[in-house]
């Protein structure tokens, strides 16, 4: 009647299978969550880059906001992006201008041509940009007037402040009609 | 008839899923070949240390390939590459710290194992082939401690390995010849870190995986010896499995190494250094402190004796050392009844260990010395306090290196005044550095001739016509000198 007797041979070697798989149990549980925590600082190291963010970082100074008062030309200036890259820092130089928007007030826009990317010039004889690729031009407010080029000039995020006009530059995706910033 | 072979009896209670994998697998009979070892004597803590080690491997591989994603292993990027994983990346600094301290570590641990094993007269047996490999794997890691050290091309690690190489320098006949080998030509350089990243991550590691292998299989041919009062070739002792009992004390070894290693590396974590300066006479190296008794050592051999220091006493030591199973051949385990054996190792451990701890105070005896090393300990420190600057290119013009072959100053101003006025700059960027928009021209000279350059800009490729690239329309002149400029471009 008695199934359970210890004295039972059956009964003994099941009671050390539980416990043997009792203690296989807890090892695979105490490995798995070893492996789960150092997995942390992997996971975190190799995504790291995700996180951060690319393009330029900050603002470019174009100058005191008097040197924008009159603007019956563009004001061209020449701004220095940084492109962070891993641990190194890429510099590079680009033009841009400055311009009256249709209040009067001055708005930057990129001399990169929307068309192909080739830069823009102002032409003071035609009173107006020429791109030098493709003949794309544009009117002192940087509207398109002819040529290939499918959208406006690209307008640059710009801000007024301690009475200084800066800009961040950015580059847009080409042949688009609208604008749209390459990643 | 059974019409199933079983080794043992599969236990209650498995479920569907492991019958069908096991099916496929044989995944029962592999664990119960893995698992199911038996030890005379039983499950001991004395036995963790070799489950240690490859432990720590596995942890070593697992973190040195992640550090790989972001290191670099060339003269200019290899310190500012770490600075970044060290400085910048999440979890840079823990993972590296973690790397540096489980080398250390390993060291450690490769003691106590050879200690264990010798006390116990392990290599008894039939046993010299596990001793042998067992002794390769120790030359391995040797290697890899060295060449990982150079890596991070700080200025401790790069005087270190430049003595290093230079003491293997000195080996009659082949010296000359290895340290050149190692080093990729007569001084340390980019060839040098190259060639110790490939050591470090596929010779070496590729051998060690192979002679842990020969070892665990030796070792399991031969079973394992037990106790010191257990007869190597025919076990009296009652067996234990090594699962589950020496298991769970191998894990838990595990985990106390996880905790420590963890821990250090978290509140502690190991500093990198400025970068290597090769033209600093005032550095004062030192190698890690596993090879200081080395260091110590070579210090009373001067001149014409370092033939004995470096070849002659060594080799000696390292022969013994390595056919200590086939000098001690007496089945007789216990550590008390092997007064040769037991007393010339207790003499050589002895004797390292001492050297290490001269090495220690010889230098804090000396006050400038002592003082050369606490400033060089400080701008460590100070060094790990900077903020993380990053490599800046094209912030520099390429003027640099003007010889007298190079075209007219004037040429190449006209060249950038067009690259300028001609828009070249707007998807090429300042001096050709590239922009999302257009490729690099830096380096272009040396890819392309003047004449190739001169086609393509009066004739672009289809491809490159696609992407906005507009033909050259203007005077030749105009267009040697455009090409001058772009030749210019490093």
């Amino acid at each position: 009647m008695n199934t359970t007797a210890p004295t039972s041979p059956a009964s003994e070697s099941s009671e050390r299978g539980g416990r043997r798989s009792f203690l296989g149990a807890l090892i695979a549980v105490g490995t798995a969550s070893m492996a789960a925590l150092l997995s942390i600082p992997l996971a975190r190291l190799a995504l790291f880059p995700l996180r951060r963010r690319a393009g330029q970082e900050g603002w470019s100074d174009l100058g005191p906001l008097e040197s924008f008062t009159r603007l019956d030309h563009p004001v061209a200036r020449q701004v220095t992006i940084e492109q962070p890259d891993g641990w190194e820092r890429a510099i590079t130089q680009q033009m841009v201008y400055v311009i009256p928007d249709s209040h009067g007030q001055p708005k930057v826009v990129s001399s990169v041509c929307p068309h192909l990317g080739c830069s823009v010039q102002w032409r003071r004889d035609q009173q107006r940009f020429v791109c030098p690729c493709h003949g794309g031009t544009f009117a002192l407010d940087g509207h398109r007037l002819a040529g290939p080029p499918a959208r406006d000039m690209d307008s640059l995020p710009h801000r007024i402040q301690d009475g200084h006009l800066y800009c961040r530059f950015v580059f847009y995706r080409q042949l688009l009609a609208s604008q749209e910033a390459v990643d | 008839m059974a019409t199933e072979i079983q080794s043992a009896p599969p236990p209650a209670g498995r479920s569907g899923f492991w019958r069908w994998l096991d099916r496929r697998t044989g995944i029962d009979a592999a664990l119960h070949a893995a698992l199911d070892e038996p030890i005379p004597g039983g499950a001991r803590w004395a036995y963790i240390f070799g489950s240690g080690l490859l432990f720590i491997f596995l942890s070593q591989v697992i973190t040195g390939v992640f550090l790989a994603i972001y290191y670099v292993p060339a003269a200019n990027d290899a310190h500012i590459s770490l600075a970044y994983i060290v400085k910048v990346v999440s979890a840079g600094s823990f993972l590296r710290s973690l790397h540096s301290y489980g080398a250390s570590a390993a060291v450690v641990l490769l003691l106590l194992h050879i200690i264990q094993t010798f006390t116990y007269g392990s290599y008894k047996g039939r046993r010299e082939l596990i001793w042998l490999s067992g002794c390769v794997l120790f030359a391995l890691m040797l290697g890899m401690a060295f060449t990982g050290y150079l890596l991070p091309w700080d200025q401790r690690s790069y005087f270190a390995t430049a003595v290093g190489t230079n003491i293997m320098g000195e080996v009659p006949l082949v010296g000359g010849a290895i340290k050149a080998l190692l080093r990729g030509g007569s001084q340390m350089g980019t060839l040098t870190i190259s060639r110790f990243f490939v050591l470090h991550v596929f010779f070496i590691p590729a051998g060690i995986f192979l002679f842990i292998g020969l070892h665990v299989l030796l070792f399991r041919k031969a079973g394992a010896a037990g106790p010191i009062h257990e007869d190597p070739l025919a076990p009296r002792l009652a067996t234990e499995n090594f699962y589950p009992r020496q298991l769970v004390m191998d894990l838990l070894f595990a985990l106390l190494l996880v905790a420590v290693l963890g821990a250090l590396s978290y509140f502690f974590p190991v500093p990198l250094g400025p970068r290597a300066d090769p033209a600093n006479t005032t550095f004062i190296p030192r190698p890690e402190w596993y090879y200081l008794p080395a260091f110590e050592w070579l210090k009373f051999w001067p001149g014409r004796s370092g033939l004995i220091g470096i070849v002659i006493v060594p080799g000696i030591v390292i022969g013994l050392f390595v056919l200590t199973p086939f000098l001690d051949r007496r089945l007789e385990r216990h550590p008390l009844r092997r007064p040769v054996a037991m007393g010339s190792f207790g003499l050589v451990l002895a004797a390292v260990v001492g050297l290490g701890i001269l090495s220690h105070v010889q230098d804090q005896r000396q006050p400038a010395v002592a003082a050369a090393l606490a400033v060089q300990e400080q701008q460590m420190r100070d060094y790990m306090r900077e903020p993380f600057h990053p490599m800046l290119l094209g912030a520099a013009p390429a003027a640099a290196g003007a010889s007298a072959a190079a075209p007219a100053a004037d040429i190449l101003a006209r060249g950038q005044a067009l690259y300028t006025s001609r828009a070249c700059i707007a998807c090429h960027g300042a001096g050709g550095r590239g922009t999302p928009l257009a490729p690099a021209l830096a380096g272009i000279g040396a890819r392309m001739s003047a004449d190739q350059i001169a086609a393509f800009l009066r004739h672009p490729s289809a491809k490159a016509a696609k992407t906005g690239m507009p033909a050259f329309t203007g005077a030749d002149a105009d267009l040697n000198a455009l090409v001058a400029y772009l030749r210019s471009l490093k």
